[in-house]
């Protein structure tokens, strides 16, 4: 197992390597960069390059890209070309701001997408079952900036029970408040990810209801709830990891479109003005962590995996020859 | 049976859905809820303004962006500005410019002091140029054309500037210029940046109003007691993040925004029309033109494809369609904007005909031809201007094929021919520049005196003359002649001036107390009511 996740980390490296190499060649190759804030039309050439060495800017793609690695190691990202800011405090003190949100979204999300999913699976092809899947199959066609913009129409400028936007109100900051401003977004980002897990979970009951556990449980005159609660969720949960392990980098880093809808002050939003002037310090930072928490999350998804089920243990114990 | 049922039903709440979301206008409820907030507002003297995203300095030599400029305006107040209606004087009160034009003296206003009680010196003035150079490698102040000025301290309140040669811009460069606080970093200009001292409650400001919190997603200004020119009457401006576009429109209705800026006729009727909101319009300075690249399709046609596209359009026609009244827009007629004190409102600009541009289309072989337009999505109503040019073009048999560009994208490809490379990825653009106001001409300068865009020697030889000119009869004789002869050359198409529409709530006032924008520069003038 210890050699499973050590194979499994010294991966994580070289994708993460890979990825900040690509996502830096990128940024180098797109047209435009900081450089336009800071040159003028009458500058003379030698201004020019002196504006250009200050920001960086003159030197090749790999010498670019090595000074920006040799810091990163070391876990300073730079300081950003627009607000000459230091890149890491900025981004984490938009953190939790985010993860708050997509939290919130991620949890909705889950408490409702299990008793859903079970129940539409144990409904197969009935009526509950229909109108489940039809909102699945809504809440996965809906774009979510048109939600968005439809459920601020409906409950600030109709109902006017719910703030537009931003985080607070000002001068106003309780919990209550909070959660006010967090219904509208949340709402919208979990749409998308409950209606995936319903569609999971769902197949996952139909499958597991078909087992011959599930029959000798109704032989020994278990009811239905308790055959759903304690028998065949755990066993449908098992893909949720995975899921779960691939949503931890929108946890993390936010949506953008969302928070640009709501003003919700995360990662997204500020990743999303950096792109606009070509920060390449805040954007690379931005990239590499969401990277990083995808990559993470993967492989925190398969070590849960194994731990989860045990066939799957003993399968890689067999593949290192235990 | 049982799903036909459950299908009607499912139909029928999303099509509920829909009406309550996309449905008409509930104006009697926006009202009643507005002038709730109104009052609120006028009890406690609040003016909110939205942001479009959060800072994580207020630096005012950071950022770039009108977004942020808007931001830091009430924090630090520049020296002064020149408009089209005489000086408007803030952190300085006299700049005295010598006959040869080449000596420039400032005072700064004797009552000007920080918000710690500082006075605001010219040590200040000298610790900006510092900064710039240690910062960005270059100071606006620092040179004229390449070569040095050189800077001198005169007394505690007077700092003098001698130019190599003369430059009509540089009066509008020193007057915007915002200073730093250089006793809070030690006159030492290389502690300023990432210092952290311009993101908290206590850092020091020389405009009318102080830090006084800042949260997640607001941020407070408090007015300063001891500001020199007064006490002005919002006692707080609160800045919130609140989402693009629509949500912020709505935001507007419901009464959590004193202010927004309005680009459409559509938007601008709703609001004019309502006596719960007031509409203030600045004129923006702004020159919104249409470039030809002369390394694209045109490197190779005859000057009168050129003017064939100059003949086939009509600037009252594009103001009509992409902005739908002049009260956003009016057409364009020279290179110089109104606000400009040597512009020429009898400059004969272009004048659309139709018959000749389709004979000049014909002959030079432009008719069939399909070209690249590019313009600047971040830009208000440059993709409805590029639909109608992109009609009026397909009159004489010219294709255009139309691209919006993100502003750093569209600045590196349209600006390639101005460093002087030749690009063949557009053929046509369209873009805007803001010009100075009052008695200076360095934004179209700029321009024409750069071959790259196609100019002859002649007109970039006459429009550096003009820049440097040292007597006021003598600049005007001689951009008169420039506003006579650019159309000659068939390089450039003036569109239009614009103009910064601003819908308020209605117990707000004062919103045009300076023209400038990015807004708003002169913060006694606004009243909340």
């Amino acid at each position: 197992m210890w050699k499973y996740c050590g194979k499994k980390i010294i991966e994580t490296l070289i994708v993460m390597l890979l990825i900040s190499f690509f996502s830096f060649a990128i940024i180098y190759i797109a047209p435009g960069d900081i450089s336009s804030m800071y040159i003028t039309a009458d500058m003379s050439e030698a201004e020019r390059e002196a504006v250009l060495e200050k920001l960086g800017a003159n030197k090749s793609l790999p010498e670019q890209y090595l000074g920006w690695l040799e810091k990163a190691v070391h876990g300073d990202f730079g300081v950003s070309l627009s607000n000459k800011a230091s890149v890491a405090p900025q981004l984490m003190r938009r953190l939790p701001t985010t993860i708050l949100l997509m939290g919130c979204a991620l949890l909705l999300s889950l408490l409702l997408a299990i008793p859903l999913g079970l129940w539409a699976g144990y409904k197969k092809n009935g009526i509950v079952d229909n109108v489940i899947s039809f909102i699945s199959y809504i809440g996965m066609s809906i774009p979510s900036f048109w939600l968005g913009m439809l459920l601020i129409i409906l409950f600030t400028a109709k109902l006017r029970i719910l703030p537009s936007g931003g985080m607070h109100t000002v001068g106003k900051e309780s919990l209550l408040d909070t959660i006010q401003h967090l219904i509208m977004p949340s709402l919208t980002l979990s749409l998308g990810t409950l209606a995936t897990f319903i569609r999971y979970i769902r197949t996952n009951t139909i499958g597991q209801l078909a087992e011959e556990y599930v029959l000798t449980a109704e032989a020994k005159g278990t009811t239905a709830p308790n055959i759903l609660r304690k028998h065949v969720l755990k066993n449908t949960l098992l893909p949720i990891i995975t899921l779960l392990g691939m949503n931890l980098a929108s946890l993390v880093c936010g949506s953008f479109i969302i928070e640009s809808v709501f003003g919700w002050p995360g990662i997204g939003m500020f990743a999303m003005s950096a792109i606009g002037q070509r920060d390449y310090p805040i954007i690379m930072a931005y990239i590499m962590l969401s990277g990083f928490i995808l990559v993470m999350g993967n492989l925190l998804a398969d070590i849960l995996y194994a731990f989860a089920d045990p066939r799957i243990k003993r399968g890689i114990d067999r593949a290192n020859g235990k | 049976m049982k799903k036909r049922v459950l299908a009607i039903f499912l139909a029928s709440v999303m099509a509920l859905g829909m009406l309550a979301g996309c449905g008409g206008k509930s104006e009697e409820k926006t009202t009643d809820t507005k002038e709730e907030t109104t009052k609120d507002e006028a009890s406690d003297g609040t003016f909110t303004m939205a942001i479009d995203y959060m800072p994580d300095s207020l630096q005012p030599s950071g950022g770039g962006s009108d977004s942020f400029t808007t931001m830091v305006r009430p924090l630090y107040y520049p020296l002064y500005y020149q408009t089209s209606s005489g000086m408007e004087y803030y952190l300085a009160d006299k700049i005295e410019v010598s006959e040869d034009a080449l000596t420039y003296t400032l005072h700064l206003n004797e009552k000007a002091t920080w918000s710690d009680g500082e006075p605001i010196s010219a040590d200040d003035i000298l610790f900006r140029n510092e900064y710039s150079l240690a910062s960005s490698g270059r100071s606006s102040l620092a040179t004229v054309n390449g070569q040095e000025v050189k800077i001198t301290k005169i007394d505690e309140k007077t700092v003098e500037f001698v130019l190599p040669e003369a430059s009509a811009n540089f009066k509008n460069t020193l007057g915007s210029v915002v200073l730093l606080p250089g006793h809070a970093f030690d006159w030492d200009a290389s502690k300023v940046d990432d210092s952290g001292y311009f993101w908290n409650t206590d850092m020091v400001t020389s405009g009318p109003y102080v830090v006084g919190e800042i949260n997640d997603d607001s941020i407070i200004y408090t007015a300063r007691d001891d500001f020199f020119a007064g006490k002005p009457s919002v006692q707080k401006i609160v800045l919130r993040t609140l989402g693009s576009g629509s949500s912020k429109q709505i935001a507007f209705e419901n009464g959590e925004l004193s202010y927004m800026r309005v680009t459409t006729a559509e938007e601008l009727n709703k609001y004019a029309n309502d006596d719960n909101y007031n509409v203030t319009s600045v004129t923006e300075a702004r020159l919104n033109y249409i470039q030809f690249n002369p390394g694209g399709a045109f490197a190779t046609l005859p000057a009168e494809a050129r003017e064939a596209i100059m003949l086939a359009l009509n600037g009252q026609e594009i103001v009509d369609a992409a902005y739908g009244t002049d009260e956003l827009a009016v057409p364009a007629n020279s290179v110089l904007t109104p606000d400009q004190l040597f512009y020429n409102e009898k400059a004969p600009g272009y004048t659309q005909d139709l018959e000749k541009a389709k004979e000049l289309a014909q002959s030079s072989g432009l008719a069939g031809m399909t070209l690249k337009y590019i313009y600047n999505a971040d830009r208000a109503n440059m993709e409805a201007v590029a639909t109608v040019v992109q009609q009026q073009l397909a009159a004489i048999d010219v294709n255009l094929e139309v691209q919006g560009l993100d502003s750093p994208t569209f600045f590196s490809i349209f600006f390639a021919p101005y460093s002087g490379k030749t690009t063949d990825e557009y053929d046509i653009g369209s873009n805007g520049w803001d010009s100075e106001r009052g008695a200076c001409g360095w934004q179209a300068s700029t321009y024409m005196k750069n071959t790259g865009w196609g100019w002859s020697d002649e007109m970039a030889a006459l429009v550096k003359k003009a820049d440097a000119a040292t007597s006021q009869e003598e600049a005007q004789k001689l951009w008169d002649e420039i506003q006579e002869k650019y159309t000659e050359e068939n390089w450039l198409f003036p569109l239009t001036y614009t103009n910064y529409v601003m819908v308020s709530q209605e117990n707000i006032s004062g919103l045009d107390g300076s023209e400038v924008v990015p807004e708003f520069v002169d913060w006694m003038s606004i009243k909340v009511d």
